[in-house]
């Protein structure tokens, strides 16, 4: 691959001179922080950048000789991408008519694409739902269809963008074992990934861009511990967190309790109660980490407390004078209500009484931004702008849902950071997670949900133990 | 006997059905098609879409039917009058006749998803009427938005609470704060739907034959044709 150039508009290259071969049974692993241009890298590689997306790329994808660039007929034959979202990747309604449409585009007979959709179905363990609504399947199982449809022509390239966003360590390890089947079977396989631990052990190459640009390439010999550190300054997630030096616990700073959560039961159908007996506390200033897998309960929990969820029996009560639990959702579009930032920070400001100002001075990128929209800043900028919302509202308790999903290790650590900040000022907080990354030195205790129970629990253990799932070490 | 029928007819019955809604500018010339189709498309899209986007739909018509009469058709006789505010013969006019348009396109649409199946419509539409594939997975990719739609229309309900406004639609400025989260994020899926759509080879489809006319097609496009002419006599 030779893409000396490439972007959305003339004149404005988003890649510049990145060169790298892959062969036949190679994981090529793509590393870089948020912006730095992987998605894009991915879209060039495909040609869709330039088909679909009216953008531009000089250079050339060979494939056995052929540019695929120069012949867009051959690259969904050639190429399977799987998108970081599956939500936005599927189409269909149903698993099964997913899988057709992919061999039905590409000309396979009714009855070749019927018995190819249900054989890999059924590899993918989705066989019993294959006319279920996609709606209806988990996060892991929308995933696992995503790759289905994705790889169902047996393309000779595949590739993943992000394959671990959203995911939690249990679907990681699945898509592992995909990603190891596909090399073994002789795909040339790309995975583009910030937290490129979850892949280092079984890439035969890690190429690291920034900026557009190819900034280091190591062949698999070349990963050594030395070439590691160098890595760790280069903004990806290469650290497994058995490696990263323990903190002391932050549990002094914290005071009163504010929230008493007793004897909950929470559901969507009662006679399958999601989660039973619950009963924790939080105190002001605490920042609470609740740790489960996908589909266990945990934004049913988050919108329990808030009140949103009504299926529940059981004691939630605010206490020492505690009068306001503001929840955030995992995607931060659903908060905003203006089109630019200086708009949105207003009605913020008229709704709460604060100045606006004040709220100005808590966002950091307002100057650059103002007059942007809400919608086109970056994930982190609009993860940052809700929790600023919500500060302004003066909660007792702050309740984040997968706030660090999508965020690569600059963006997070930012965004904890701001979370620390909040909570020095006595705001609590409960965030849901599975992402290791945030169990480190931000939270002052874990609740972990096993089965339909949840259990107090280390942070640096649960950490662990979720790396583990995950199959890092 | 099952009843056949090529799902692109459905669509083309949709089609003819909410051309009625535009052309029809009296209660009588549409109450007859829209009862029809409103009832008979509610209750078979139930299956296919959520019924909480379903109510949602249909009382932000209502609400909004409404508004527009109050604003726009507030003239004739007083009807209601109370210290807030004076109806007018004009506004329930006018509440009726947006409603049961809405009533009609709305269900005639869910008529056609409630009988049909995304991936065999973009077939019929390519094959039968000769749509291009893009045209045709465009068409029918909208509807599959409709679920998704109803998830982030509940989220955003949430953050309005959280945010101290009402889930309530009271004048065009919360009609707007609502639509711009759903129209963000339904295009921006849009986009990636696309890039999937193209990278899974959708540019290479090829159009196949079409299937002949049966029974049941016949039978739609006489209800159809029967429906347009009562609501052309009405509306002289």
């Amino acid at each position: 691959m030779n893409i000396e150039a490439a972007g959305y508009s003339a004149g404005d290259a988003v890649l510049r001179e990145i060169r790298f071969e892959g062969n036949e049974g190679e994981l090529i692993l793509i590393g870089g922080a948020s912006g730095s241009g992987k998605t894009t890298l991915l879209l060039a590689i495909s040609g869709v950048l330039s088909s679909l997306l009216g953008g531009w790329i000089n250079g050339s994808v060979l494939i056995n000789d052929e540019d695929i660039l120069k012949s867009s007929l051959a690259v969904s034959r050639l190429v399977g991408l799987v998108l970081q979202d599956p939500e936005k990747q599927v189409l269909m309604p149903t698993p099964l008519d997913e899988v057709l449409f992919t061999l039905e585009n590409l000309g396979f007979s009714e009855e070749e694409a019927l018995a190819r959709a249900t054989e890999l179905l059924g590899r993918f363990g989705l066989l019993s739902k294959r006319l279920d609504h996609v709606e209806t399947l988990s996060g892991g199982e929308k995933r696992r269809l995503s790759l289905a449809s994705a790889i169902s022509h047996k393309p000779y390239v595949i590739m993943l963008d992000e394959p671990t966003a959203s995911m939690d360590p249990w679907g990681i390890r699945e898509v592992r074992r995909f990603v190891t089947e596909l090399v073994e079977g002789g795909s040339v396989v790309l995975v583009v990934e910030h937290k490129i631990k979850y892949f280092l052990d079984i890439a035969d190459k890690l190429i690291l861009i920034d900026s557009g640009r190819k900034i280091a390439e190591y062949a698999k010999k070349e990963l050594t511990q030395r070439n590691l550190l160098e890595i760790r300054g280069m903004n990806v997630d290469v650290e497994p967190i058995h490696e990263i030096p323990r903190k002391s616990s932050r549990r002094a700073r914290v005071g009163e309790p504010v929230l008493l959560v007793k004897g909950l039961e929470c559901w969507h159908d009662p006679e399958k109660p999601l989660l039973k007996n619950v009963s924790f506390e939080v105190r002001r200033g605490e920042v609470v980490a609740l740790v489960g897998p996908n589909g266990s309960g945990k934004t049913t929990l988050l919108k329990t407390i808030a009140g949103f969820h009504r299926g529940y029996s059981g004691e939630i009560k605010l206490l020492n004078g505690g009068r306001r639990v503001f929840y955030i959702s995992q995607t931060p579009d659903y908060m905003f209500l203006e089109n630019t930032v200086e708009k949105e920070l207003r009605l913020t400001a008229s709704r709460t009484g604060l100045r606006v100002e004040d709220l100005v001075r808590e966002v950091p990128f307002y100057h650059e931004r103002k007059y942007s929209s809400p919608y086109k800043l970056s994930l982190g900028q609009r993860r940052w702008l809700t929790l600023t919302i919500a500060w302004a509202y003066k909660p007792d308790i702050v309740l984040m849902d997968e706030p660090t999903a999508g965020l690569d290790l600059r963006l997070l650590n930012t965004m904890l950071s701001y979370v620390r900040k909040l909570s020095e000022s006595g705001i609590s907080f409960i965030i849901s997670t599975h992402d290791p990354r945030v169990l480190l030195d931000s939270v002052d205790k874990s609740l972990l949900i096993e089965g339909n129970r949840v259990r107090e629990a280390e942070p640096y253990e649960v950490a662990l133990m979720l790396e583990s799932i995950a199959g890092v070490y | 006997m099952k009843l056949r029928f090529r799902e692109s007819t459905l669509f083309l019955y949709a089609l003819g059905i909410s051309l009625i809604a535009f052309i029809s500018n009296s209660i009588r010339s549409i109450i007859f098609p829209s009862l029809i189709n409103g009832i008979v498309g509610f209750t078979l899209g139930r299956k296919k879409l959520p019924q909480k986007l379903l109510v949602s739909l249909l009382l932000l018509n209502v609400w909004g039917a409404f508004l527009n009469g109050l604003y726009f058709h507030n003239f004739g006789e007083v009807i209601i009058s109370t210290q807030v505010v004076v109806i007018r013969e004009g506004v329930i006019e006018s509440f009726l006749l947006v409603s049961l348009r809405f009533f009609l396109v709305v269900g005639a649409t869910l008529l056609m998803l409630g009988l049909t199946n995304m991936r065999d419509l973009i077939k019929s539409l390519e094959r039968d009427l000769r749509i291009s594939p893009g045209i045709a997975f465009t068409i029918t990719y909208a509807f599959r938005l409709f679920p998704l739609l109803s998830k982030d229309l509940s989220e955003v309900y949430i953050s309005r609470r959280e945010r101290g406004f009402s889930s309530m639609i009271l004048n065009p400025r919360n009609l707007k704060s609502i639509l711009l989260p759903l129209l963000n994020l339904s295009y921006e899926r849009a986009v990636w739907g696309g890039i999937s759509a193209e990278l899974r080879g959708l540019s290479m489809r090829r159009i196949r034959e079409g299937k002949s006319l049966s029974v049941g097609d016949l039978a739609i496009f006489c209800a159809l044709i029967l429906q347009w002419v009562l609501a052309l006599t009405q509306l002289s």
